[in-house]
């Protein structure tokens, strides 16, 4: 369902996690008339009815919300110094 | 009757008629004489053939899948969804109205001429401007008017200023008018209580500002209070006062744009002034100014000369001709006669009621949902969905779940400021019960993510099409109908 890259993993592994906080691919609407769908990778604790993928050695919490829209697009998360954590999987669709 | 749910294509009978036509009495023609061949169709059309009667049920069943203020509820904000008075339909549909050419010399149009001079000055009234065109066709196509009015004053002034300031709750389509009409836009952000940052709009306004384009009330349903001050700013500098009227529904009969310090205002016909709106069109976008910018209006101005209605062109100053004709008269002339049967008194109580009714459901709905700016609002005001997205359930789903119980969702995601927005706009039209039906139905939403949140991700449940896979649509969209075989 989520792929980490090897750039990804290593960050991850090298992170001390505080109590209850989990990395999470979270999906990011915005917009009004034409809606843009990205995903973060953020850290934060859990929601109710989150799923969580393990995947590495990794757990990441993904909401009931983000799961229907991961389901046949599956995201990669890399990560670089300059950039950080980056989702690559990107939707924008228009609800005009 | 589950044909009539088919498209038009898949209802077809090869050999089926809607209509008997006689016998050609011309002698054919080889198409391929007459035309090159590579514009010639190498395989038939396949036009649907349907009988008249499956023609007339077709479009019915799909006349009654639209959704606007006469099925039901329309709650969109900023986008002012009132009812259409059927009255203006009729003023519309008048022979002397809806039988004229464009073309036709004014003074056999002298009705139709009188009612755009009307219309002209009853705008300029209530936005307290000194003139109006009606020309531009839609709110955006009014914007650009008014940048490229402010454009060619600055000009003439010996200036070529490039930037426009547009707030972080602005319509998107105030920065995309101010890049058409070549000026470079710059963002001021919003205070904690919703408004414009006065002391950042001071920092970014500079000799090279062209204009400052504002909603008031802003997208949030606030109202800017500091309007007088933000106004003085920005005309210290030299800048022009943009009004965008979108959400013009809050102030009728009780403030003008004019009196705030704007310039330029347009006007959106189809929200305020009840005039149909949605599905592309027509709209109209009225522009009016402050008396030092009436020369660069667009041409042909209508005036009045003696008694009579005439048309100007002979103004060396202004921008041109934004639109064929003189707008779209159709819509003018419903909008007139909304403002004539309202009267003064009539405007006033459509924003006294356009804000009562929102002040109300937001106060039922505060409790429920997440309310960012927890105040006195206009004609509209957002709500956050972030209490329900720690649930696992977001702002898609509520109004995906709202589709559930026959309304129109509210704006959502926007403005892009508030997290998970949404954002309401009852307008004066609706009643009591209409409210209070649409309360009970979100707070009904709002308990069913807690307690059953499935049947708020799955939603809309009584469609007639579900949940539609957007992602895919969006990455492998069909856009044409292909027979199945």
């Amino acid at each position: 369902m989520i792929h980490i890259t090897k750039e990804a993993q290593q960050k991850l592994s090298s992170i001390e996690w505080q109590d209850g906080v989990l990395p999470r691919v979270d999906a990011n609407v915005t917009g009004g008339c034409g809606l843009t769908i990205n995903y973060l990778f953020i850290f934060d604790q859990a929601r109710k009815n989150d799923t969580i993928y393990h995947s590495h050695g990794v757990s990441i919490r993904v909401d009931p919300f983000t799961k229907r829209y991961l389901e046949g697009n599956p995201p990669t998360v890399d990560y670089s110094d300059t950039d950080g954590f980056q989702v690559i999987n990107e939707v924008e669709f228009d609800s005009c | 009757m589950a044909d009539y749910h088919q498209l038009i294509f898949e209802i077809s009978q090869s050999g089926r008629t809607g209509a008997d036509l006689p016998e050609s009495d011309v002698d054919p023609i080889e198409l391929d004489e007459k035309f090159p061949k590579h514009l010639l169709r190498e395989t038939p059309a396949e036009l649907p053939e349907v009988s008249e009667l499956q023609l007339v049920r077709h479009y019915t069943a799909l006349s009654h899948k639209n959704y606007g203020v006469d099925n039901g509820f329309y709650p969109l904000g900023s986008c002012t969804m009132k009812y259409n008075p059927k009255i203006n339909e009729d003023v519309a549909r008048l022979e002397g109205f809806s039988r004229i050419h464009p073309y036709q010399p004014a003074e056999t149009v002298q009705g139709a001429l009188q009612l755009l001079y009307e219309l002209q000055e009853d705008l300029a009234a209530i936005s307290g401007m000194d003139a109006v065109t009606l020309q531009p066709s839609a709110g955006a196509q009014g914007e650009w008017t008014g940048l490229m009015i402010a454009k060619n004053y600055h000009q003439q002034n010996g200036e070529n200023r490039s930037k426009v300031l547009v707030p972080d709750s602005a319509h998107g389509t105030n920065p995309a008018s101010a890049a058409v009409a070549g000026f470079d836009t710059v963002t001021i952000p919003s205070n904690e209580n919703g408004l414009v940052d006065l002391e950042a709009l001071k920092k970014r306004v500079d000799q090279d500002t062209a204009a400052l384009m504002l909603t008031n009330p802003n997208t949030l349903g606030l109202f800017e209070k500091d309007i007088v001050e933000i106004a003085e700013v920005v005309h210290e500098a030299g800048g022009l006062l943009y009004y965008d009227g979108a959400n013009a529904n809050a102030i009728l009969g009780k403030t003008t744009p004019g009196k705030m310090g704007f310039d330029i205002v347009h006007l959106n016909l189809h929200k305020t002034f009840t005039t149909p709106h949605g599905g592309g069109g027509p709209g109209a976008g009225p522009v009016g100014v402050t008396k030092e910018l009436i020369p660069f209006l667009p041409v042909p101005r209508i005036e009045k000369d003696g008694d009579n209605y005439i048309w100007n062109d002979d103004e060396p100053l202004s921008i041109g001709r934004v639109k064929g004709y003189y707008g779209n008269f159709g819509i003018l002339a419903r909008a007139y006669t909304y403002i004539r049967t309202m009267g003064p008194e009539g405007l006033r109580q459509v924003s006294e009621s356009a804000v009562l009714h929102a002040n109300y459901l937001r106060k039922r709905l505060e409790t429920h949902y997440e309310s960012p700016y927890a105040q006195f609002c206009k004609h509209e005001f957002v709500l956050s969905g972030s209490k329900q997205k720690k649930l696992g359930v977001r702002t898609m789903n509520i109004a995906k779940r709202l589709l559930d119980f026959g309304y129109h969702p509210p704006t959502i995601y926007f403005p892009l400021n508030v997290e998970e927005c949404l954002m309401i706009e009852p307008t004066e039209t609706e009643t009591k019960e209409t409210l209070d039906a649409f309360a009970d139905s979100m707070i009904q939403i709002a308990n069913e993510v807690e307690e059953d949140p499935d049947i708020v991700l799955d939603a809309p449940h009584t469609t007639v099409v579900g949940r539609l896979d957007e992602t895919k649509a969006a990455r492998k969209p069909v856009l044409r109908y292909t027979k199945s075989v």
